[in-house]
């Protein structure tokens, strides 16, 4: 009996083990939102990535999506080991997918609608039977330009998704598009020359920014986590990456900040769903 | 021959080796390109490699960042469409398989390849993996495999081809080199068949081939060598032939040298370059006079000359080469020995050639002739010498004879008593030119006749000639015409004394020979060679002629046409003796053409050298230019003279030779509206009153008429001067320059050149600057010192005498002169050695001394310049010489004004002008060259002749005669304009323009009244400022 105990413990030790090495050498996969390109998410989370592989002691792999909607798909899907997306994506995956929002940045979060500055558009009017630009069907901009629009009774414009801000602010450029929505942190990423060309015809409220969410398989970690990402942003390094972001630091989440985003959380699940059938 | 075997011959074995060579040669180039090659493909797939990644890390980054499986499986299937790439695959960061394309999944992937070598690859194919990483982010791995199956197959298609391509050109060698091999040795087979048959002694073989290669190089030295020997031999024998027959011509030529100096009349000796005989000839023992049978060969060359107790010049030598010496023999004889060095070809010397010749003889028929001439020389220069003092002795009573008879003349004698005094003035200066002939001809015989080389005007030339011959012209009723063709130079190099003395012999003989008629001076070029020209002249006359067997004789000394000749009209003979002489001396020739009783041309010619074009150009302003001019003279030839000069000048001439013609010209120009401008009309034809009749008649109906200038001798051109109607007279015979001067002063032209002795008398002025000038006169005849003072004291001067040198010394250190006059020959102290002592004085360096001599001669003349005289005037003195001469070395006095108590120099005299109200002064001076006192005289006469011109217009004007008060304004107009008074010239010129124009009378009187004002306003200020001997009384 008592080597068949040893022998359970050393079984139970030995999967111990197997489970910690395998622990051990897993990836820690960092979702984050496409709100713009693909290189220039990679290259902007790399401070980051470094910091947590070592604060956390495991391999840190940043990755993104094609879109918002896949970004979504995925992080529901539980393939990601802490997703970076917006307010209303991050109710939605704290509520339908088990996720824990940690922390957001100090910068508002607003979304814009940016006309070009040469166009003839001077009032909302001007706007009918144009054409209007969303980054996708399930982002937050996109959303709020939604809602605008009809607030607006632009129900008559057409709406065309583009992959990211840059495309947004060259679409309009050419005169391809009459109005563009993205984010306030987006537009003033862009290129001073471009910058200069755009005009900003409409300003969202202050909404809650990217989202930091832990996924619910890492909760024996959570504190580790929260600590080591409120380290990064009192590091040097993270001061560097909040001042060239103009992120202004982490902030705690507001109470209810996150459920008055279930509108638009609503809206892309019902998107969601209808992808789905 | 023994023949070789096949493998012996040199063209096998360099065959072989050839071939061996280059099979090594080829392995070695197929091996090393085939490693190049496989170097140069394994780089390339590489380079390839090294291409392809990046680009398909570059299109996989972003779906991989994203994860976006499709996108990466669409970029690996795009990507492998293109050659060369088997299969592509992309791995995650976990090395799981994203994406394949053209591998199989189930099939595990290759190892990556380290190295690539083609060489050893087992599978055509390079696998490569290449990690896809972005900003330190690994996104995964990149796997792809590269296919190498064409580049094996070209790596084997390659080594292929340079196989088959090294044998061919073995096998191509191989047959190259046999051929080369059998070419090569076949010349050289030949070559040594043909050495063979020259070593066995046929030295000429046929001819082996040629060519420009080594070998056939070497047959064409083999052939020059065989040719070489065989002219070497044939020239050996030739030169044993030429050397025999060269030792049998120098025996014949020693023969005949022998011979030739044995029968030498002069005396020969070879000595060697020891002066040791070596030969001696006959006739040298005849020459020196000793033993034919005592030779002297072998013996030394100063025991010859011991033979005769006679030295030679040089003991130590024969002599210099060439050197011809004279050797006195004790005997009195004078030998010649001429020296001459013998050398070899190489002019090594050989010894010397000794000539000696007799000259005894010649030498003393020298000696007797030199004598001869040296007696001849002192008989000639007594001669010249006796010449001299003849001239001399005769000349000093002329002076006094021309001299009182000048003195005399002057002193108003009756008519009888004036008609001798000429004839004795014309017998004294016709023995005097006797005189002068004859000393001509002496210098020219004695070849003491210098011709000068010195600028001169032909046209002064001809002027001087004129004023000499034209009176006699005239006197004779001739009619007298110079005409110098338009191409003659004017500014010639040469002596214009002597030029013009044979001129004026020849128009001097055609006067005195032509009793009715004309006689022409006819210039014209002939010939022109760079600077140098040949001129013509010939004097034309109408005269008695000559037979032809007189013109023969004409040219030699004391010849005439004959003895009647020497009757009636006198002269020596050597007037044309001398001028041929002169011609010829002057580079020319003499001749005649003569027809008797119809007249002669005699004729010249001389060798001149142009001169730099000087003094004016005849050339009229344009507006002049084609103005019509109408020429009435009864004489063609003066006619066409007169026409030809004004054409040149740019005028259209018409010329008639009647009145009758002249008048139908002028009534058919007024019929046409027009007129001519100047008429020159020949004041001795028939009719010439008729023509000025109707051009007064016309003038009185017109206002106006042609200028009309008459064309007069110098005795009636007084008389023509004073009709109104006549605008201006001009002298026969007309040359170019006063033509012209008249032409423009009818125009109204001014011309600053205008001969300032045209306008006022030279006479005048040099009186005016001579007058007071304090001349001593050196002389010791009496009849010469009264002749000399009178003529002086005449003019004002002052005159001082000093009877010889000595006195004269005396008183130029007591007195300043202006001026010395020196006579020659005085005694106590002649001229010459007076000017010299005269010169020592520093006071008196500069002192002007003239000879006043009777001696003519040249000599004479060299001698009183170099003892420092200035000048020289030749007794017996001419008047108008004298005064020529004198203004040249009496300083103008610059005190003539000075009594005037106005100024001490020219400065306050032009002060005073320039002060004068209405009077330009400098440009009047201009205008006189500067001429002061010239242009005071013209200023004190115009005050003088032109005051009452106002009056006098007035006048015309009351009697209608507008051409008369047009006359009048114009004359003022010319004056002032040549006075300086600019704003009278333009007035006159107004008024006269008014008259001419007839308009109304009050304009014309508006003018006058302005045009008074101005001529009293000028005149009382003349009159005010002017000094007082310039000043008219």
């Amino acid at each position: 009996m008592k080597i068949a105990r040893c022998f359970f413990f050393l079984f139970l030790m030995q999967g111990l083990l197997i489970v910690s090495s395998a622990r051990a050498t897993e990836i820690f996969r960092i979702g984050v939102a496409p709100h713009t390109s693909a290189r220039v998410i990679i290259e902007m989370y790399q401070p980051l990535r470094f910091y947590l592989a070592q604060a956390l002691g495991m391999p840190v792999e940043i990755v993104t999506a094609p879109n918002f909607t896949d970004t979504v798909e995925r992080a529901i899907a539980q393939k990601y080991d802490l997703v970076i997306t917006t307010g209303h994506q991050a109710r939605l995956l704290q509520t339908d997918a088990g996720y824990t929002p940690l922390l957001t940045y100090c910068a508002d979060f607003y979304a814009v609608a940016l006309v070009a500055g040469n166009s003839s558009i001077k009032t909302t009017a001007d706007l009918h039977g144009g054409k209007a630009l969303g980054l996708s069907e399930t982002s937050l901009v996109t959303l709020w330009g939604l809602h605008w629009l009809r607030k607006n009774k632009l129900d008559d414009m057409n709406i065309q998704y583009v992959s990211a801000s840059d495309s947004v602010a060259s679409l309009l450029l050419t005169g391809e598009a009459n109005v563009g929505f993205t984010s306030l942190a987006n537009y003033q990423q862009l290129a001073p020359t471009i910058q200069s060309q755009l005009h900003i015809f409409a300003q969202s409220d202050a909404m809650a920014g990217r989202v930091y969410l832990l996924n619910k398989h890492w909760k024996s970690i959570r504190g580790k986590v929260n600590r080591a990402l409120w380290d990064f942003s009192r590091s040097p390094v993270g001061k560097d990456y909040f001042e060239k972001y103009q992120l202004g630091g982490y902030r705690e989440l507001r109470h209810g900040e996150l459920e008055s985003m279930n509108p638009y959380a609503a809206e892309v699940r019902m998107q969601l769903k209808a992808q789905k059938k | 021959m023994k023949r070789i075997k096949p493998l012996q011959t040199l063209r096998s074995r360099l065959l072989l080796a050839a071939i061996m060579v280059e099979f090594i040669m080829l392995t070695l180039l197929v091996s090393n390109s085939m490693r190049l090659l496989y170097g140069h493909m394994t780089e390339q797939v590489q380079r390839h490699s090294e291409q392809i990644s990046p680009v398909l890390i570059a299109a996989l980054v972003a779906p991989l960042a994203q994860y976006d499986q499709v996108t990466v499986q669409a970029v690996l299937d795009e990507s492998r469409t293109s050659k060369g790439i088997d299969y592509l695959a992309v791995l995650d960061v976990e090395n799981r398989p994203i994406a394949m394309s053209g591998w199989n999944p189930l099939t595990p992937l290759p190892p990556p390849d380290k190295n690539l070598s083609i060489f050893s690859t087992e599978t055509p194919r390079y696998d490569v993996a290449v990690p896809v990483i972005l900003a330190g982010q690994r996104l995964g791995t990149l796997r792809y495999g590269l296919n190498l199956s064409q580049i094996l197959a070209a790596q084997k298609q390659l080594l292929t081809q340079g196989v088959a391509i090294a044998l061919v050109e073995l096998l191509l060698s191989t047959g190259l080199l046999a051929g080369l091999g059998f070419w090569l040795t076949r010349h050289l087979d030949k070559l040594t068949r043909a050495s063979g048959e020259v070593a066995a002694g046929n030295l000429t073989p046929g001819a082996v081939p040629e060519g420009e290669d080594e070998i056939g190089r070497l047959g064409a030295a083999f052939n020059a060598m065989s040719r070489v020997i065989a002219e070497r031999v044939n020239d050996l024998t030739a030169a044993r032939d030429s050397q025999a027959a060269l030792a049998a011509g120098l025996e014949h030529e020693h023969s005949r040298m022998i011979a030739l100096l044995g029968a030498m009349d002069a005396g020969i000796l070879f000595v060697d370059p020891l002066y040791r005989v070596i030969y001696e000839n006959p006739s040298f023992h005849r020459v020196w006079r000793t033993d034919p049978s005592q030779g002297y060969i072998g013996q030394s060359l100063v025991d010859v000359f011991q033979v005769q107790n006679s030295l030679p010049p040089d003991t130590a030598s024969a002599g210099e080469n060439g050197q011809k010496q004279e050797l006195t023999l004790a005997d009195g004889r004078i030998l010649t020995q001429r020296c001459h060095l013998v050398e070899d070809s190489e002019k090594k010397p050989l010894g010397w050639l000794l000539i000696y010749e007799d000259v005894t003889h010649a030498r003393l028929a020298a000696r007797e002739l030199l004598s001869a001439k040296e007696a001849a020389e002192v008989g000639n220069k007594s001669k010249a010498t006796f010449l001299a003092n003849m001239s001399h002795e005769i000349r000093t009573p002329l002076n006094a004879i021309i001299g009182f008879t000048h003195l005399l003349k002057r002193e108003d004698p009756r008519a009888r008593q004036t008609a001798r005094l000429d004839k004795i003035e014309n017998s004294a200066r016709h023995l005097l030119s006797i005189i002068n002939d004859i000393l001509d001809i002496s210098k020219i015989d004695a070849g003491g006749m210098t011709i000068e080389r010195i600028r001169f005007n032909i046209e002064a030339v001809i002027d001087n000639v004129i004023s000499l011959i034209a009176a006699k012209a005239e006197s004779k009723k001739l009619e007298f015409i110079v005409d110098i063709a338009t191409d003659v130079p004017a500014s010639l190099i040469g002596d214009p004394l002597r030029l013009g003395q044979v001129l004026i012999n020849y128009a001097n003989n055609a006067v005195k020979f032509t009793e009715a008629g004309e006689v022409a001076i006819r210039i014209t070029l002939v010939q022109q060679a760079g600077r140098e020209v040949v001129l013509l002249f010939s004097v034309h006359d109408t005269g008695i002629g000559l037979t032809e067997e007189q013109s023969t004789h004409l040219f030699n000394s004391f010849e005439q046409a004959d003895s009647s000749v020497t009757r009636e009209f006198g002269g020596t003979g050597l007037g044309l003796a001398i001028s041929k002489r002169l011609v010829e001396l002057m580079g020319g020739q003499v001749g005649l053409e003569s027809t008797q009783g119809k007249g002669s041309i005699f004729w010249f010619t001389v060798r001149l050298v142009l001169g730099e074009a000087s003094g004016r150009s005849l050339m009229l302003p344009p507006e002049l230019l084609g103005q019509r001019i109408l020429v009435v003279d009864d004489n063609e030839h003066a006619r066409t003279v007169l026409s030809n000069l004004l054409q040149k000048f740019g005028f259209l001439v018409t010329t008639v030779a009647t009145a009758v013609a002249a008048l139908n010209e002028i009534d058919q120009a007024a019929a046409a509206g027009t007129s001519y401008e100047v008429i020159f009309l020949d004041a001795r034809m028939p009719g010439e009153g008729e023509i000025t009749s109707v051009l007064k008649t016309q003038r009185m109906r017109q206002g106006h008429s042609s200028r009309l200038v008459m064309l007069t001798d110098s005795e009636s051109n007084e008389s023509f001067m004073a009709d109104p109607i006549i605008a201006d007279t001009l002298i026969k015979p007309v040359t170019a320059t006063p033509l012209f001067d008249t032409v423009l002063r009818l125009f109204d032209v001014v011309s600053t050149e205008l001969c300032p002795a045209s306008i006022a008398p030279v006479a005048d002025v040099v009186s005016m600057a001579l007058r007071d000038a304090r001349v001593l006169l050196v002389e010791d005849n009496i009849s010469n010192q009264e002749v000399a003072t009178d003529l002086l004291r005449e003019r004002g001067l002052l005159v001082d005498i000093a009877e010889n040198g000595v006195i004269a010394l005396e008183k130029v250190k007591q007195m300043r002169y202006d001026l010395v006059l020196m006579d020659m020959q005085m005694p106590v102290m002649d001229g010459v050695t007076a000017t010299r002592e005269i010169r020592k004085l520093p006071e008196c360096a500069e002192l002007p001394i003239i000879a006043l001599t009777a001696n003519a001669m040249q000599q004479d003349r060299d001698l009183c310049l170099s003892a420092g005289m200035n000048d020289f005037i030749a007794k017996p003195i001419e008047p108008d010489e004298l005064w020529a001469i004198l203004p040249r070395w009496i300083k103008v006095r610059e005190d003539v004004f000075r009594e005037s108590e106005t100024s001490d120099d020219e400065g306050p005299i032009k002060a005073i002008l320039s002060s004068i109200n209405g009077l330009d002064s400098a440009t009047g001076l201009r205008r006189v060259s500067g001429k002061v006192p010239l242009y005071l005289s013209m200023l004190s006469k115009f005050c003088v002749l032109h005051k009452k011109v106002p009056v006098e217009i007035v006048h015309a004007l009351e009697l209608d005669d507008l051409a008369l008060a047009e006359r009048h304004a114009h004359t003022i107009k010319g004056l002032a304009g040549m006075l300086g008074a600019e704003s009278l010239r333009l007035l006159a010129s107004q008024l006269e323009q008014l008259l001419k124009q007839k308009q109304p009378r009050d304009q014309v009187e508006d003018c006058l009244a302005k045009f008074s004002t101005a001529m009293a306003e000028l005149i009382a200020e003349l009159e005010l400022k002017l000094p007082a001997e310039a000043t008219p009384s």
